[in-house]
């Protein structure tokens, strides 16, 4: 064990010797391994802040969004219209077995707000929800608190806001109390949250409001009552499945068309996050998409450096058949070479994740601004960016490159006859 | 020719990684400059209307004081002011009011429509309530017939349709003054629509990344503005495009409120483009084919630079005696050059089988463009192209080196 600490400090020595001997390998091959790392830990991130648990999307991997399902006429399947209305989500989706929480909400709004005091009018993103939409979104509340079941029954008039709107209406973070005019009609804030950033599509918005009065309620009467604009977001419990519970919706939805005859309504499917985040379609599998899609990343320059490294081994055929003719295995010859490479992938590694979080921040609004928001900042904040989990990533990246990339040379090298490699053949 | 082949052959073990690499990259740059030009080539495709230089004006209602029967019962009126005024402000070429499906959002209307011949066959197309005016707003050409009469409520109602609606419609080319009807007013609903062919729209999509659908442009019946408020769009003096939508927003705002209508937003229609493309993925999707192809001739580049500096190391023997034996310094470059050139076509062979098997297989992406001989030439071309132009990027320094090698010295070494 500790011989081979000293024969691996003595491989990082002479892979430092060798770097600065063969500058221009050593150039190309820290080049190509930075730029195939910016692409891979750039697509890598995506994914990752699209999907990962983080607050105050902390459920990710167990929601289950619902479309917005259509109906039509069973006769002849005309009268198509989109939208699910209050009174279907409910016999949908309340109580199912398998599902911990449901909170329903519509899609995000823009409505002209201002203090009451003051005219001044901007148009500011709004979400209508139930009360448990903030079980389900952990918002890190400055002041105040989130509206509860009985306001929300109750129908009446409050507002949570963000702490950029409280700042810009009220000029203090403190505005529990305070009235707010969204769409003209006055609200009473009681609670004030942290800024959300808009990478997280769901959570985010300026100012929620409680679907219980939301004015939008008046086309529910459309199909038969089917109609509306309802959505709804579960989270299922650890132990279910998603399968479980689109199978549990599936029979609800059976027993809601052969309730009323005359409209036929389809759900329209429902979505894991992934999919919800990424090409929202079910037959496209986003995780397979990504790992595709980095594996050729690392894949084509791999072979790139494996041909460069080569050409590197042939000159130190005679070196190798060397510590070869005194006992070098074949694995400590490979051993060598995979660690005297790693050090260049070591340094390419650390510049290509430099540089993908500059490529990440410059190209933020149309690599993860997606959906609703589209303009202004997303609001990354180094503690979503810099998680350990992001560094464990791009060195195991970094080491799947190298093997990739001197493994089969290497192997080559190390199995070459002693004669044959001092001879120089 | 012969020789150069044979060079090749003798260092196949560092030619075999290249050759590889050059066939992988082939074809997945083709097949990514394939998945781009699915999206540009529709996207180059005009839309049947233009909307440079066209603005939306949203007009919003206050729902406080939309409630006062009083003042809803002057919603037509209060419109129509708004709708004079829109047009009086300096800069303003023409001005539109319409309804139903509306470019860059995801509001669209369908309607079907049949013909007394042949009352079974539906046809669907997608539908645009517009003033006559719209014509001036969106430069749309008509292929046939005119806008005559399209204002004042006519019955039979005029209507505008795309060829290829006519051509369902009236199987074949049909005259103007053709007649058909609304299939599913007519069934549903009290009133009868018949609709009387009064000119022909050029091809049309909703979208620019969208392929060309059946559309029907009817007349806007005035009796809507009672109870809806229709979409605004004005075309606006080129010169004065710049700062549109602050100015008119600053000036305009209290003018334009009236009743319960109010001035709520101005966007450009190119505004709105860039909007939707990022709603859509269409952005993401081009800007990640683009990315990932500069990554990979980039990584060509890196790869063809690599293996050809090491090889005119190896070889400086060769190229020293070359030069002394008078062969010129560019002779030697391209000695360098023809090697990767050949080496390029060697590898494009089974790269281009692999992409023909991909084609044939039907795995190219073809949701806004159809697959043609066309399209697989231009792709295949372009990474050539692409492919060679990093090849002598990639040979030039090697070359330079080989050609500066000087041959006692180069000899000497041997």
């Amino acid at each position: 064990m500790k011989n081979s600490r000293i024969m691996n400090k003595q491989v990082f020595k002479q892979a430092l010797m060798l770097l600065k001997q063969n500058r221009f390998f050593s150039i190309i091959s820290i080049g190509c391994t930075a730029v195939t790392i910016t692409f891979v830990m750039v697509v890598y991130m995506v994914y990752d802040l699209r999907t990962t648990d983080m607050a105050p999307e902390m459920f990710r991997s167990r929601m289950i969004y619902s479309g917005q399902g259509y109906s039509y006429r069973t006769i002849d399947h005309s009268n198509a219209s989109g939208g699910m209305s209050e009174h279907t989500a409910h016999v949908l989706f309340d109580s199912l077995l398998g599902v911990d929480l449901v909170t329903y909400y519509t899609s995000l709004v823009k409505y002209p707000c201002s203090a009451l005091s003051d005219g001044a009018d901007k148009r500011r993103t709004v979400r209508f929800a139930d009360a448990t939409w903030f079980k389900v979104m952990k918002y890190n509340f400055i002041s105040g608190r989130a509206f509860g079941k009985e306001e929300f029954d109750a129908q009446r008039k409050v507002a949570v806001i963000s702490e950029q709107t409280a700042r810009e209406l009220f000029h203090t973070m403190d505005a529990v109390g305070r009235d707010i005019q969204v769409n003209f009609l006055s609200y009473r804030v009681v609670g004030v949250v942290a800024n959300v950033s808009s990478l997280f599509t769901k959570a985010y918005s300026e100012i929620w409001l409680p679907l219980s009065v939301s004015s939008n309620k008046v086309y529910d009467d459309g199909s038969n009552g089917l109609r509306g604009n309802y959505l709804a977001i579960l989270v299922r419990s650890r132990k279910s499945s998603e399968t479980e519970v689109a199978k549990a919706v599936d029979k609800r939805v059976n027993q809601l068309n052969s309730s009323q005859p005359d409209f036929i309504f389809n759900l329209d499917g429902y979505r894991k996050h992934t999919q919800e985040m990424f090409f929202q379609n079910k037959e496209i599998s986003a995780p397979l998409v990504f790992a595709l899609l980095i594996a050729i990343l690392l894949i084509i320059p791999a072979i790139n450096i494996s041909g460069l490294m080569q050409s590197q081994i042939r000159h130190r055929a005679a070196e190798i058949g060397v510590r070869k003719a005194y006992g070098a295995s074949k694995w400590v010859v490979l051993n060598q070479l995979l660690t005297e490479n790693f050090v260049l992938t070591l340094i390419g590694g650390m510049l290509g994740l430099l540089f993908s979080y500059v490529a990440l921040f410059l190209s933020q609004l149309w690599l993860l601004g997606g959906a609703d928001i589209i303009s202004g900042s997303l609001g990354l904040t180094g503690r979503m960016l810099l998680r350990p989990s992001v560094f464990v990533v791009v060195l195991l990246m970094c080491l799947l490159f190298n093997i990739l990339s001197v493994f089969v040379p290497a192997w080559l090298a190390s199995r070459k006859v002693i004669t044959d490699a001092i001879k120089g053949e | 020719m012969k020789m150069i082949l044979k060079q090749l052959w003798n260092q196949r073990r560092a030619n075999a990684w290249l050759f590889m690499e050059l066939m992988i990259v082939f074809v997945l740059l083709w097949f990514t400059l394939d998945v781009a030009w699915n999206y540009l080539r529709a996207g180059s495709y005009p839309k049947g209307y233009d909307t440079e230089n066209v603005f939306d004006v949203r007009i919003e209602r206050n729902p406080i004081l939309e409630k006062d029967p009083a003042v809803r019962s002057h919603s037509k009126e209060y419109l129509l002011e708004i709708y004079r005024r829109i047009g009086e402000y300096p800069g303003v070429e023409s001005v539109c009011y319409y309804a139903g499906s509306k470019p860059y959002t995801d509001n669209s209307m369908f309607q079907g429509y049949s013909v007394e011949e042949d009352t079974a066959k539906v046809y669907g197309a997608k539908i645009r309530y517009i003033s006559s005016s719209y014509l001036d707003v969106f430069q749309v050409k008509l292929l046939e017939g005119s806008r005559t009469g399209w204002d004042e409520q006519q019955h039979p109602s005029a209507a505008f349709i795309t060829a290829s609606l006519s051509d369902s419609l009236f199987h074949g080319k049909a005259p103007l003054g053709a007649r058909f009807y609304d299939y599913y007013a007519r069934k549903y609903g009290s009133e009868e629509t018949t609709y009387r062919l009064s000119g022909i729209l050029p091809l049309t999509k909703l979208d620019d990344y969208a392929r060309y659908e059946d559309f029907i442009y009817v007349p806007l019946d005035a009796h809507i503005l009672e109870y809806a408020v229709p979409y605004f769009a004005i075309r606006v003096r080129s010169d004065l495009v710049s700062g549109f939508p602050d100015r008119f927003m600053r000036e305009m705002k209290s003018r334009l409120n009236m009743g319960s209508f109010y001035l709520s937003e101005v966007h450009s229609y190119d505004e709105m483009k860039q909007v939707y493309d990022v709603e859509q993925g269409t952005t993401v999707y081009l800007r990640l084919a683009f990315s990932v192809a500069v990554f990979f001739v980039f990584i060509v580049f890196l790869g063809i630079m690599g293996t050809f500096w090491f090889r005119t190391r190896q070889r400086r023997g060769e190229i020293g005696l070359r030069i002394a034996v008078g062969s010129s310094r560019f002779g030697v470059m391209w000695l360098l050059f023809n090697e990767g050139l050949i080496l390029l076509l060697l590898a494009s062979i089974p790269a281009l089988l692999i992409a023909g098997n991909i084609v044939y297989a039907d795995l190219t992406i073809n949701t806004l463009t159809d697959f043609s001989a066309g399209r697989f030439l231009i792709t295949v071309l372009a990474t050539y192209l692409l492919m060679l132009l990093m090849l002598f990027a990639g040979c030039c320094y090697p070359a330079y080196q080989a050609m500066h090698i000087s041959p006692a010295e180069a000899l000497r070494e041997e």
